[in-house]
């Protein structure tokens, strides 16, 4: 679907992208992560052909260049702020994009815009202005969507339901490009991660990969511990204690639930321990500073 | 070409501005009739001051229409759905040379309503008066602003993209509309033997307005106007030229 080899980004002189290379594929949602001027939005304004570059992007096979966007056709796009023409209506905004008045209107009920769609945009509130700059994005069933910190400005309802849209497209083959500041909320949609920090991507991987990285021990609880401790000790199981619990690694975890039900020991908790998400965020951008340094 | 012409339109019939520029020039011109102590055949020739008062008007609007994508952040959406960015900027050149020409006739029908309301009978439209008939001097005044609304247009076009900042293109339209034309003759004057490179500096080209209608503003302009009209249509290319290049290659 979207395929980014080898781009380089240049802002005047200055690389900003270097040597980025990454895959979306159809029905993926890439969550695209990065401590400010990691360069989220030059990626994104990259692929929308809309900065210099080297290497190559293609939509569907078809390459796009900085003055041939023929493979945008079907790309959907919301970057930095929405862009919003304040003297016309929603529905006048997004008639100027729309091959589709059918899918327009469809756009405008699943985003609960009715209410006020036939006003000018001059007077939307943040929330109503970012969920029109999102229906801008979803016309004309995009494959792409390029969604630069979707939930600014939305209220909780809306940030639930901006979610759900974006799961249902994903669910027809949409694939979606999303950044975002507010971890928690890319981490309940994305399919996949793509952690950029200083232009370069260092983690590319599905996102049950990547928590399954970061959650290496599990805690383990059981109705009889003694016998437990035992039992492990005898099938040389490697286990260590923690306040009433024993851990034990990842690896091992479906061997330790066989042994237990074999020996009629029922569990009471067997729960996977580590860093969470944005720990797990966090600690990937330090290391990578310091390696920063060290070269 | 065809979309962004569509789209141009489409969002500068939405907007309240053509409007805004209609009254002005209604306001402009019966200031200039109201205010004159006597509404003579010239003042009346020239539209009540037409021609300036759409050129000012031309200017604001043009350079408002470019700012408002930067403004709104309008233009990457705009550059990302298309290939050619020269479309959408030549789309917005022909959205401002249609208004411009709606102006003028507009213009015109009201300089046919304010000397019936000032001067009634007087000055007859058919009249001769030297080498032109009233009318004919009308249309030729007229014809003369839209020549040098091409050259204003293109200014604000290129001042726009460059600078971006709608109030400075505005006040430099401004300067280069009401003391354009001073400014050239001074220099000429200062410089009597370089006038022969000079006169073809754009500051001058204002004076096309008027030269099409009375050939003795040859002697303010030092352009024949032959040349006069090939210099403005000439810088109206060039500036436009130039301007796509810019509006091409600026960052967004």
């Amino acid at each position: 679907m979207l395929n980014v080899s080898n781009i380089n980004t240049f802002i005047g002189r200055k690389k900003i992208i270097k040597d980025v290379s990454f895959q979306v594929n159809p029905g993926s949602i890439v969550g695209l992560i990065g401590p400010n001027g990691a360069g989220k939005t030059t990626i994104m304004k990259t692929i929308l052909g809309l900065t210099k570059f080297t290497g190559t992007i293609s939509v569907e096979d078809k390459t796009v260049t900085e003055n041939n966007h023929a493979a945008l056709t079907r790309v959907g796009a919301l970057i930095e702020h929405p862009a919003i023409y304040p003297f016309l209506t929603g529905l006048e905004n997004l008639k100027l994009y729309s091959l589709d008045e059918a899918d327009m209107n469809k756009v405008v009920s699943m985003l609960k815009m009715d209410a006020y769609i036939n006003t000018k945009s001059k007077g939307y509130s943040m929330g109503m202005k970012q969920k029109l700059g999102i229906a801008i994005a979803l016309l004309n069933k995009p494959q792409l969507v390029i969604l630069d910190e979707p939930m600014n400005g939305l209220d909780i309802e809306a940030t639930i339901l901006i979610r759900k849209i974006i799961k249902q497209y994903a669910a027809q083959g949409s694939a979606f490009l999303i950044s975002s500041h507010v971890l928690g909320e890319l981490q309940k949609v994305m399919t996949n991660v793509l952690l950029i920090t200083e232009g370069k991507i260092i983690v590319d991987e599905p996102i049950d990969e990547f928590n399954r990285g970061s959650r290496q021990q599990y805690h383990l609880l059981t109705e009889d511990m003694p016998e437990t401790e035992k039992l492990f000790v005898e099938n040389q199981i490697p286990v260590t204690k923690s306040d009433d619990y024993l851990v034990i690694s990842r690896e091992l975890s479906d061997q330790v639930q066989d042994l237990l039900y074999s020996h009629h020991i029922r569990l009471v908790e067997l729960s996977p321990q580590g860093l969470s998400f944005e720990q797990t965020v966090v600690s990937l951008l330090q290391q990578q500073r310091r390696q920063s340094h060290e070269n | 070409m065809k979309t962004s012409l569509k789209q141009e339109f489409y969002k500068f019939r939405h907007q309240r501005i053509p409007l805004y520029g209609a009254i002005a020039l209604v306001i402009l011109m019966l200031y200039a009739a109201v205010s004159s102590s006597d509404v003579n055949r010239m003042i009346i020739a020239q539209g009540f001051g037409a021609g300036q008062w759409i050129t000012i008007i031309m200017i604001t609007i043009a350079s408002t229409f470019v700012a408002m994508e930067y403004e709104n952040r309008t233009i990457m959406t705009l550059f990302y759905k298309s290939s050619n960015k020269s479309a959408i900027y030549f789309a917005k050149f022909i959205v401002m040379v249609v208004y411009g020409v709606l102006m003028l006739i507009f213009g015109m029908l009201l300089t046919f309503i304010l000397k019936a309301v000032m001067v009634g009978g007087k000055y007859q439209w058919g009249a001769m008066y030297g080498q032109h008939s009233l009318v004919t001097d009308l249309v030729l005044n007229t014809a003369g602003t839209f020549i040098y609304l091409l050259f204003i247009i293109t200014v604000a076009f290129l001042l726009i993209t460059l600078i971006r900042v709608n109030a400075a293109v505005v006040g430099i339209g401004l300067v280069i509309i009401f003391m354009g034309a001073d400014f050239s003759s001074l220099i000429m004057s200062a410089l009597p033997h370089l006038a022969a490179i000079i006169k073809w500096n754009p500051l001058n080209m204002v004076f096309v307005i008027n030269q099409l209608a009375n050939s003795s503003y040859e002697k303010f302009s030092d352009l024949s106007l032959l040349q006069i009209i090939t210099g403005n249509l000439i810088y109206a290319v060039i500036f436009i030229v130039i301007g796509d290049l810019l509006f091409k290659s600026r960052r967004v």
